[in-house]
């Protein structure tokens, strides 16, 4: 094959995958759309400098061949997935640090650095990188810094934007670009346009990410966790605003519904989570007198509404419970035998005071469309994770979950809300873009046209094609704003 | 069977979580050669979208370790989903039919073990093991055997079996009667131990029982997806023990421990009908050396402390096969040595059974991992509960030079009695 032939004259052998076997497996991620269908590359490459990027983008711009950049491919949107074949760039082997500088608070990595492992080199040095995925073991920073990912403690901490200073940048035609300033080291920054911030999110459409300068902050030196139990899941809600109007700002503040409680507790049964229509989990930081403060006004203020209230100072017990809720995500595949976890129409967001509307209005299309799903998110910031647990090999059940996933979409769109808080367009939400965004998304057209006349970068993921519209199905056809 | 698989493998919703443990991804790092890339391809065989023929080398690709297993949220069961895979493909790649042959023949014969065993002693007794590694005629050997070959540790021409009694008597009053299961690497390798594991029983007030007809536990057979000589080796030596009439079943090796305490869960494909839950009450009266001595017999009788440094390998089989992790570390504190944790003492060291004849260095670039962190502690003893991972890592101190001896606690302890 000549496309193998002319990656051979870029890469060594051992970085470009070209059996079968070998690329088959790079045609999922997490989402249940790759379930479904199958998205093979033709072939995988696994470049570990910059120039070898631009080599092989240049070469794929030259030859007019999609280019799709994949992290660990723990994605939820089929956001790394070739819908259109082409080359995968898997950069989750290039993970150096290429400079921590502590003095000024920041690190400079390469993309395939995992975040659990960026937190756990941080740590001897009073230092930490904030957001906090679900997926930390596993998520690289490319990906982080391409989905704009944030996590269980977005509600104080922000998302990755907030902490990311510049970016290098390999555009669709080779170039290579850093954004937030060539030598800048500075914190505050608001020289010229704002492209660090344009190519955070962008999914892999705008270019590949080949360095992640991120700002760090000091570790707290305490935290505590509250953990309150609820025998009505609308009664959470108000719990989590009480709390607010106390004036504090908790570092994580997570639901989950009785469904989730009985998950974590089948993947991590010395956890003994009790049985209630909801836990929330609060989660303080900061230092020690300060936190010990907070745990107990909110344990005061669940008490309200709450059954049982327990305060969680020790490591361990902490540890744990942060654990069963950050991988509740893919344990609900443990409640029922032959189901397993569908991640679609998982990840919607609402404005604080429509979070009871929206549980309530989940719940009862899980109902109408008869769908056992699970409930867990963040809901200090309306970020609500819908988890159906589905048999695959129900053709009922399968096609009844994507109409499912379609109205909790429009059900987010209608209560003021987004499809997505955290975990991106990708292959699956782009058929509600043009309902968010109006004429926005023609501009997002635009920019998209700009920087990648060819349409090379990563095709298929964010905008609808004009062909597509708004359909209930979810599986959309191949599509690209070329 | 073809329903049970595919319910099994519909477990998997691809979060990655595994990815974050596998000590092969690590070193590899394509995603074919992760956990879930694996569980892919097995759901792709089953539906038929991939290829047995091509599906044959990849399942052993994988170190069994567990690491990936212990961590999946979604409960997948990956490792028996290997074995099990391993057993339909039929297939052993490399040397396949002539291991196939000693799994089946050889292995489950302890007198031919021990005849076999004398024919590896005249060969490096002779000197004939340096000679031919001078000549390089050793790569003629199918897989990485030849370059493997080395890791073998020097034999003693009597094996453990040869040295001990079947019946040792309890020092004092006896408080238990207690079978050792005195397993094949043991025996053949390291009959040093057996012997120290023997006289600390002894000296905690336990009568040892060794049966002779004892077999192999089984888990190269089901390692290989060879069930059903699995199978008849359960079936025997659950007779054996029933005949010994013990309170407790012990073991120094990892994998028998948590081979034996599996003895009553029949390997998905296997169909043999055994007396499966009396396997299962059996099963439960198997010990770790260590926990058996640290929770049940308490070892509060050591004459003796010793001093200096240890580190702790923690073997897959152990720590995540019967989660004995803290006995072994408790006892190393009670016999007076201070414990340094080695980073990533959980992690598999590379040698999982056979794998290094295969993939050669593959195991030895795990194993350097390995020995990086034991360097890093210090220490001048590493401590581990199983035979195989002795032999991994005599090989890798050796061959990285890092100065430690490498000891199964049960070693220790007889030090200290």
């Amino acid at each position: 094959m000549s496309l193998l032939r002319d990656l051979r004259e870029i890469l060594s052998t051992e970085q470009i995958l070209s059996d079968e076997l070998d690329r088959l497996c790079y045609s999922y991620d997490s989402s249940f759309i790759s379930r479904l269908h199958s998205f093979c590359p033709d072939a995988v490459v696994l470049p570990r400098s910059v120039e070898e990027t631009a080599a092989v983008i240049k070469y794929a711009a030259q030859q007019g061949i999609p280019i799709v950049p994949r992290g660990a491919g723990s994605g939820e949107s089929g956001g790394a997935v070739p819908v259109q074949g082409g080359i995968v760039m898997d950069l989750s082997t290039w993970k150096d640090v290429v400079e921590l500088d502590v003095a000024n608070m920041q690190i400079l990595v390469r993309p395939g650095l995992v975040h659990a492992q960026l937190n756990r080199l941080l740590a001897p040095h009073g230092l930490f990188f904030p957001p906090d995925p679900g997926s930390s073991k596993m998520a690289t920073i490319g990906g982080m810094v391409a989905n704009n990912s944030s996590g269980l403690r977005a509600i104080k901490y922000g998302v990755t934007e907030n902490y990311v200073l510049g970016l290098e940048v390999v555009l669709p035609d080779g170039r290579v670009i850093t954004t937030g300033g060539q030598d800048c080291r500075a914190i505050k920054n608001v020289s010229g346009l704002n492209l660090t911030k344009l190519f955070v999110g962008s999914e892999g459409v705008l270019g590949v990410i080949t360095g992640v300068r991120l700002r760090l902050w000091p570790r707290p030196q305490s935290r505590g966790i509250v953990m309150a139990a609820f025998p009505k899941l609308e009664d959470a809600p108000k719990a989590v605003m009480a709390v607010f109007q106390a004036g504090m700002l908790p570092s994580g503040m997570e639901i989950m519904d009785s469904s989730a409680i009985e998950a974590v507790n089948l993947y991590h049964p010395q956890l003994k989570l009790p049985a209630a229509e909801a836990i929330l989990l609060f989660e303080v930081d900061g230092n020690p007198p300060g936190v010990a403060w907070q745990v107990d006004q909110i344990r005061t203020i669940c008490q309200r509404w709450a059954v049982e209230v327990e305060e969680a100072l020790e490591e361990e017990r902490m540890t744990q419970l942060w654990e069963g809720r950050s991988l509740v995500a893919a344990a609900v595949s443990r409640l029922r035998s032959e189901g397993t976890r569908a991640f679609i129409g998982e990840d919607i967001s609402v404005p604080l005071s429509r979070v009871p509307e929206a549980l309530r209005g989940i719940k009862s299309l899980a109902d109408k469309h008869q769908i056992k799903v699970v409930l867990f998110g963040h809901i200090g910031d309306g970020n609500l994770h819908t988890a159906p647990v589905i048999d695959p090999d129900d053709e009922g059940e399968v096609a009844r979950v994507q109409h499912l996933a379609d109205d909790i979409h429009r059900l987010a769109l209608k209560l003021q809300g987004t499809v997505t808080g955290e975990h991106g367009i990708g292959f699956v939400r782009s058929q509600y873009a043009r309902q968010e965004h109006g004429l926005a998304l023609d501009v997002m057209v635009q920019v998209k046209r700009a920087l990648d006349p060819l349409g090379i970068m990563n095709p298929g993921k964010i905008f609808p094609s004009p062909a597509k519209g708004a359909g209930a199905d979810g599986k959309g056809t191949a599509s690209t704003a070329q | 069977m073809e329903k049970e698989l595919r319910r099994l493998l519909n477990k998997c919703v691809r979060c990655g979580t595994c990815r974050s443990e596998c000590p092969i991804l690590a070193e590899v790092g394509f995603e074919g050669a992760s956990p879930r890339g694996l569980i892919f391809l097995l759901q792709g065989l089953l539906s038929g979208q991939v290829a047995a023929k091509k599906m044959a080398d990849r399942v052993y690709n994988c170190l069994l370790c567990d690491a990936c297993t212990a961590v999946c949220p979604s409960g997948v069961e990956i490792t028996n989903l290997i074995r099990t895979s391993r057993m339909e493909l039929g297939r052993i790649p490399a040397f396949g039919p002539l291991l196939k042959l000693a799994l089946n023949m050889f292995l489950t014969r302890p007198t031919l073990v021990a005849a076999g065993s004398r024919l590896l002693w005249a060969y490096q007794r002779s000197g004939l093991d340096r000679a031919l590694r001078n000549t390089g005629i050793l790569r003629i050997l199918p897989g990485d055997l030849g370059r493997a070959e080395h890791m073998l540790p020097p034999l003693s021409i009597r094996t453990a079996r040869g040295m001990l009694p079947e019946l040792i008597p309890a020092v004092g009053k006896r408080r238990y009667r207690v079978g050792y299961f005195l397993g094949c690497a043991t025996n053949l390798l390291y009959p040093q131990v057996a012997q120290a594991l023997v006289r600390v029983l002894a000296a905690n007030g336990c009568e040892v029982v060794i049966p002779k007809e004892m077999r192999c536990c089984g888990i190269p057979h089901l390692t290989y997806g060879l069930v059903d000589t699995y199978a008849e080796l359960v079936q025997s030596n659950l007779q054996v023990f029933k005949e010994a009439k013990v309170d407790a079943i012990i073991s120094d090796c990892a994998s028998c421990t948590a081979t034996l305490s599996q003895m009553g869960k029949q390997p998905l494909g296997c169909n043999a009908d055994l007396p499966w839950d009396e396997a299962a009450k059996m099963a439960k009266k198997v010990w770790d050396f260590s926990a058996f001595l640290v929770d049940e017999l308490g070892p509060n009788r050591i004459k003796r402390d010793l001093a200096g440094k240890v580190t702790y390998h923690d073997p897959c089989h152990l720590a995540r096969g019967v989660h004995v992790t803290r006995q072994p570390r408790h006892l190393l504190g009670k016999l007076g040595l201070e414990l340094v944790e080695m980073p990533n003492a959980d992690v598999c060291c590379g040698a999982a059974g056979t794998f290094a004849l295969a993939h050669y260095d593959l195991s030895m670039a795990i194993l350097k991992k390995k020995i990086d962190g034991v360097g890093r502690t210090g220490a001048p003893l590493v401590a581990t509960s199983c035979p195989a991972c002795i032999m991994q890592l005599t090989a890798g101190v050796k061959a990285y030079g890092v100065p430690a001896k490498v000891i199964h606690p049960a070693e220790l302890a007889a030090q200290a009695y």
